[in-house]
C-alpha cells in the first residue's frame, strides 16, 4: 500500500472514530436534555391540572369527571391523570385509562410517595414505561398523579439537535477527508522528494555526481539478466596512475578537482547515454551495452588518447596516465559481481605490465586471485605463526668450514602447503605487512643463532631485508634491541640486499647502510651481476660482500661468457676489498672451479638444501663428522660437500 | 492555467451516488431533515459534490496531485 493511501485511511480512520465517540456523548447530553424537558413539560401540566381541578371537586362533580374534563383541557398531550388521597385512588381519566389498571398502579405511587420525598419518577407497568409527576391539589388533601408514555417520540428540539448534529457531522467527515487528502499527499511528496535524494545520495558519488559502484552493480545486473544471448557487454575499469603521490604532494583538494576534470573528460570520450561510474578513490568504470570487442578498445583508446592533454588544475599543469582494465559478457562472466572483478584484475595486470590497456586473461587471474588471498592472509598469518624459517649453509671455499646460514621465509600455509617467498614478499609490501615481517625474520634468525652459539657452533646468519624495510626508521632500533637481547656480536648479522633495490635509490642506501654498518653489522649485496650496478657508487657503499647471482653460477660450467662473468666478479670484490659468496652451487665441478678462482664462499644444493632450524644442530655435526673424516686426505679446499 | 480533468469513472458514480442521496434528503424529502440549517448544510455538500461530479474536475485533487483517472 502506498504511504499516501496510507496516510489517507489513517487520518480518514482517525475523524471517523473521534466522530464516533463524539456522537455518543451528543447522543447522551441530547437524551438528558429530552428527559428533562420532558419532565418539565409534564410537571407544567400536572400543576394546571391540579389547580382547575380544585373547583369542580368542591362543587359536587365526581372525582373521575371533573379530572376528565380538566385533564382533556390542560393535560392533552398526557395519558393519564390520578386523583388519589391518604386510602388510594379517589378518580382516573385519560386516554391510557383502558389499558391500565389504575387500582394497582394507584397502590405502587402511593408507596413510592409515601417512601421518599419525591414527586416524580418512571414507572415500569405492562403498557409500558411511565414517567409521572404528583402535585397537591390546591386547597384538597388530594395528590393529583399525571402519567406520560417515556417512550413517546421526542420533542421538535431533539429533532432538530439530532439532524445538526447529523448534518455538522458529515460536514465535518467531508473537511476531514479532503484535509487529510491533502495532507497525505503533500507529506508523500515531500517523502518521495527525500527519499528520491536519499537514494541519489546513496546511489552516486559526492564528489562527481557520477554513479557509484552500487548504482553500477545495479545497473550491470539489469541489464545481464535483460541481455540477449547475443548482446555484448563491457566494462571498463579505468585506475589513475600515481593519483596517491599527487594527492600526497599537492593535497586532496587539488586531488579532487584532478579527478572531477577526469571524470569530466572520460565523459566527453564517451557517447551520449553511455554509463559511466566513479568506483571510488582513484577508479572509474564505464559500461558499454550492446558493444563488441573492438568497439570497447576504441573507446579505451579515446579515453586514452583524451589524457594526452596535460591537466590544469589551479595553475598546476599535470600529466595524467591511465590503466584500463576490459571485461566482457557474456565471454570473461555470466554476472555483474565477477564482471566488475574481472575488469578490475585487467586493470591491475595492465598496471603491472605498464601497457595503458589490458583485456582480462583468465590464466593471470588465478594467480591473482591467490595472491590476493593470500595478501588479505599474510598478517595474522605471521601472529599466527604460520611462517617458518629455513636455513641455507655456506661454506667458506677455503677451509671447508661452515661459515653461517641465510635465513629464508617459507610460509607453511594451512591449506595451500608450503609457499615460498616470491609470492608473498611483493603482497608483503604491497599491504604493509613488510614490515612486520622483516621484524618476525630478524628475530627468529637471531634467536635460532643463539641456540647455536650456545651449542658451540659460533657461525653467522643472513638475512634479506626488501627496499620498504630499509626506508622503516625503526630497523636500526629493532636489531640493536634484538642483538642486545640475544647477546650475539653485530658482525654475525649480514643484511643481504639486492643490487636493484640498492641501486633504485644509490644516496639514499648509502645513508642507510652507513648507519648499519657502523653498527658492525655485515652488508651483502645479493642477485649481484643482474642489476645495474654503478661500479662508481658501489666503490662509496660500505658493502662487505658480493653474492653472484646464481644464474651465472649454475651456467658456468657451460658457457664461458658467464664463467667469465662469476671470474670478473670475484675479482672485482676482492678489487674493492669484499668477499664474494657463489649462490646455487648445484655440483661438485662447480665447487671445485670456484675453489680455483678463489671465490672466498659457497652456498647450494650440493652444500646443504634449506633446512628448518631443528634439523641444522644435526646437519652440523654430520657435516663435521664428514669433514674430519675427510680431512686427512682431502685437500684443503675441499669440503665434505664435494 | 487550463485545469486537467482528474476524476474517473468509479470515483464519478460514487460521488453521483452520494449527491443524489443528500440532495434527496435535504431538498426533496423535506420531511425527513426538518431543520432548515441542516438540510441547507447537506443541501450544499450535495450540490457541490454533484457540480464537481458533472465537470470532472476536483480543485482540491489538482491541489494534492490526485488523478483518478489512471485508476479506472
Amino acid at each position: 500500500m502506498r504511504l499516501s493511501t496510507q496516510l489517507l485511511l489513517g487520518i480518514v480512520g482517525i475523524t471517523v472514530i473521534t466522530q464516533s465517540i463524539l456522537g455518543l456523548i451528543a447522543y447522551w447530553i441530547i437524551a438528558d436534555v429530552d428527559k428533562t424537558y420532558a419532565f418539565q413539560t409534564l410537571r407544567q401540566q400536572a400543576e394546571d391540572v391540579a389547580h382547575n381541578v380544585a373547583i369542580p371537586l368542591v362543587t359536587g362533580d365526581t372525582d373521575s369527571l371533573a379530572l376528565e374534563q380538566t385533564h382533556r383541557y390542560f393535560a392533552p398531550t398526557a395519558d393519564l391523570s390520578l386523583i388519589m388521597d391518604r386510602n388510594g385512588l379517589r378518580g382516573a381519566a385519560g386516554p391510557a385509562l383502558a389499558e391500565i389498571d389504575q387500582a394497582s398502579l394507584a397502590e405502587r405511587l402511593r408507596k413510592a410517595l409515601a417512601g421518599s420525598d419525591r414527586s416524580s419518577g418512571q414507572i415500569e407497568l405492562s403498557a409500558g414505561e411511565f414517567r409521572w409527576v404528583a402535585t397537591p391539589v390546591v386547597g384538597l388533601p388530594l395528590q393529583l398523579v399525571l402519567l406520560h408514555h417515556a417512550g413517546a417520540t421526542g420533542s421538535a428540539l431533539t429533532a432538530t439537535l439530532n439532524s445538526r448534529f447529523f448534518s455538522t457531522s458529515l460536514a465535518i467527515l467531508w473537511v476531514a477527508v479532503w484535509i487529510a487528502l491533502l495532507f497525505a499527499s503533500v507529506i508523500s511528496r515531500k517523502l518521495d522528494e527525500k527519499t528520491a535524494a536519499l537514494r541519489h545520495q546513496v546511489t552516486h558519488d559526492t564528489l562527481t555526481g557520477l554513479p557509484n559502484r552500487s548504482r553500477l552493480y545495479e545497473e550491470l545486473s539489469g541489464a545481464i539478466t535483460t541481455a540477449e544471448p547475443t548482446t555484448n557487454i563491457a566494462l571498463l575499469v579505468i585506475d589513475i596512475n600515481r593519483f596517491k603521490q599527487i594527492n600526497d604532494t599537492l593535497g586532496y583538494d587539488l586531488g579532487d578537482q584532478l579527478l572531477l576534470e577526469i571524470g569530466a573528460r572520460i565523459r566527453q570520450t564517451l557517447p551520449e547515454h553511455t554509463f559511466l561510474a566513479r568506483l571510488g578513490g582513484n577508479e572509474f568504470a564505464v559500461y558499454l551495452s550492446d558493444t563488441s570487442e573492438q568497439q570497447a578498445t576504441a573507446c579505451t583508446q579515446h579515453i586514452m588518447a583524451a589524457m594526452h592533454r596535460p591537466f590544469n588544475v589551479n595553475q598546476v599543469e599535470l600529466e595524467v596516465s591511465l590503466s584500463i582494465g576490459l571485461a566482457l559478457f557474456p565471454q570473461h562472466a555470466d554476472d555483474a559481481d565477477t564482471l566488475v572483478r574481472c575488469a578490475d584484475v585487467a586493470m591491475h595486470q595492465a598496471r603491472e605490465s605498464h601497457t595503458s590497456c589490458s583485456i582480462y586473461n583468465g590464466e593471470k587471474d588465478s594467480h591473482s586471485v591467490r595472491t590476493l588471498l593470500l595478501g588479505a592472509e599474510l598478517r595474522s598469518a605471521i601472529s599466527a605463526g604460520q611462517l617458518v624459517l629455513f636455513y641455507q649453509p655456506k661454506i667458506s671455499l677455503d677451509t671447508g668450514e661452515v661459515t653461517g646460514f641465510e635465513a629464508l621465509v617459507r610460509w607453511d600455509h594451512p591449506t595451500l602447503g608450503l609457499i615460498p617467498p616470491d609470492e608473498f614478499i611483493d603482497l608483503a609490501e604491497q599491504t604493509g605487512a613488510i614490515q612486520d615481517l622483516t621484524n618476525w625474520v630478524l628475530e627468529e634468525a637471531l634467536y635460532f643463532l643463539r641456540k647455536l652459539h650456545r651449542n658451540g657452533f659460533p657461525l653467522g646468519v643472513a638475512v634479506n631485508i626488501s627496499t620498504q624495510s630499509l626506508r622503516d626508521f625503526q630497523l636500526k632500533p629493532h636489531i640493536m634491541e634484538l642483538l642486545k637481547s640475544t647477546g650475539i656480536a653485530s658482525h654475525h648479522l649480514t643484511l643481504e640486499i639486492t643490487e636493484n633495490v640498492m641501486m633504485q635509490d644509490i644516496d639514499f642506501a648509502q645513508e642507510v647502510l652507513e648507519s648499519l654498518h657502523k653498527l658492525g653489522l655485515r652488508i651483502s649485496i645479493d642477485d649481484f651481476g643482474t642489476g645495474f650496478s654503478s661500479l662508481a657508487y658501489l666503490n662509496h657503499l660500505p658493502v662487505d660482500e658480493l653474492k653472484v647471482d646464481r644464474s651465472f653460477v649454475l651456467r658456468m660450467m657451460n658457457s664461458s661468457e658467464d664463467l667469465a662473468i662469476v671470474e670478473s666478479v670475484v675479482e672485482l670484490a676482492h678489487t674493492l676489498g669484499c668477499s664474494v659468496v657463489a649462490e646455487g652451487v648445484e655440483e661438485r665441478e662447480v665447487l671445485t672451479a670456484l675453489g680455483h678462482m678463489r671465490c672466498d664462499s659457497a652456498q647450494g644444493y650440493h652444500i646443504g638444501k634449506p633446512q628448518a632450524a631443528e634439523r641444522i644442530p644435526s646437519w652440523l655435526e654430520d657435516y663435521h663428522a664428514r669433514m674430519a673424516q675427510r680431512a686427512k686426505p682431502c685437500t684443503a679446499t675441499e669440503s665434505p660437500a664435494t | 492555467m487550463k485545469l486537467e480533468q482528474n476524476i474517473g469513472k468509479l470515483d464519478r458514480i460514487l460521488r453521483i451516488g452520494i449527491s443524489s442521496v443528500l440532495i434527496y434528503i435535504s431538498l426533496i424529502d423535506t420531511e425527513f431533515i426538518a431543520d432548515p440549517v441542516s438540510s441547507g448544510v447537506l443541501a450544499f455538500f450535495g450540490l457541490a459534490n454533484l457540480f464537481v461530479a458533472l465537470i470532472r474536475i476536483c480543485p482540491l485533487y489538482t491541489l494534492a496531485g490526485i488523478n483518478t483517472c489512471k485508476l479506472n
